[in-house]
């Protein structure tokens, strides 16, 4: 149930984290006034950024409140692993080795921390 | 030019410290939320959120800290790309990890899987965002 939940939250946070890059690129970083970042900020992407962070928070406040936080949170790095896959198998990228050497890191770092 | 870079960095190292306080808030917020309400935490959360202050408060410090990183965060990738940025954010299992043991009100164990675990993940996240050549930037 708890793993379910992360990896609701782990899908959830890495969509909203590549949509808020999208509306960085595209609204804050040609803002020149206060007045002007305010209302990049209402672009679609950062809305859905938000939404999907939102719904992935309650997620993961239901998360901690069944388990350690030290143990929960590194979880959240799965994102990295997930966004890879599918740059790979999705989006057919070619991936360099140091990111699957990274891969391997994470998994192998998840899988101990699992057995806590 | 070189103004702008150290504002960012200052940015990144807001939003790595917010971040870590926002998950550490929010694990507090939930024990009192355990010890208040029953076992189950959809109804718990729904009933007692309210009721108790210290829930709330915790919960509330929470949720800002995080709106407050996801900003700093934002505004620091307008001046780093993603690859920079990342590695920071591991820094933030390090401090959840430490808090949540030093922390009396949360008190998690130290054990070696958990430490040698996070050191694991804290390379991989390196190894993953670490541009190693000008052909993958061609190829991107």
């Amino acid at each position: 149930m708890e793993y379910a939940l992360i990896a609701l939250v782990v899908t959830l946070t890495s969509t909203g984290q590549v949509l808020q890059k999208l509306g960085a690129d595209r609204g804050l970083k040609n803002a020149k006034s206060f007045s002007q970042t305010i209302a990049a900020l209402f672009q679609w992407e950062i809305i859905l950024a938000v939404i999907c962070l939102a719904s992935a928070i309650v997620i993961w406040l239901a998360v901690l409140y069944m388990m350690d936080v030290s143990k929960a949170f590194p979880f959240i790095s799965l994102g990295f692993v997930v966004v890879l896959l599918s740059a790979r198998f999705y989006l057919h990228e070619i991936v360099p080795w140091n990111r699957w050497l990274g891969v391997v890191f994470i998994v192998a770092g998840i899988s101990l921390l699992a057995q806590t | 030019m070189k103004k702008i870079e150290s504002n960012a960095m200052i940015l990144l190292s807001f939003s790595v410290l917010l971040s870590a306080c926002a998950q550490l808030f929010m694990k507090v917020s939930m024990i009192q939320l355990q010890l208040h309400g029953g076992t189950d935490f959809g109804a718990s959360f729904f009933f007692i959120i309210f009721e108790n202050n210290a829930v709330l408060v915790w919960l509330f410090a929470g949720l800002s800290c995080y709106a407050l990183s996801m900003l700093s965060w934002m505004l620091a990738l307008t001046k780093y790309e993603l690859s920079f940025a990342y590695p920071f954010l591991g820094i933030t299992y390090i401090l959840v990890y430490l808090g949540a043991v030093y922390w009396e009100q949360i008190g998690e164990q130290m054990t070696w899987q958990r430490t040698a675990g996070i050191i694991l993940i804290l390379i991989g996240v390196v190894f993953v965002n670490y541009k190693n050549s000008i052909k993958e930037e061609e190829v991107l």
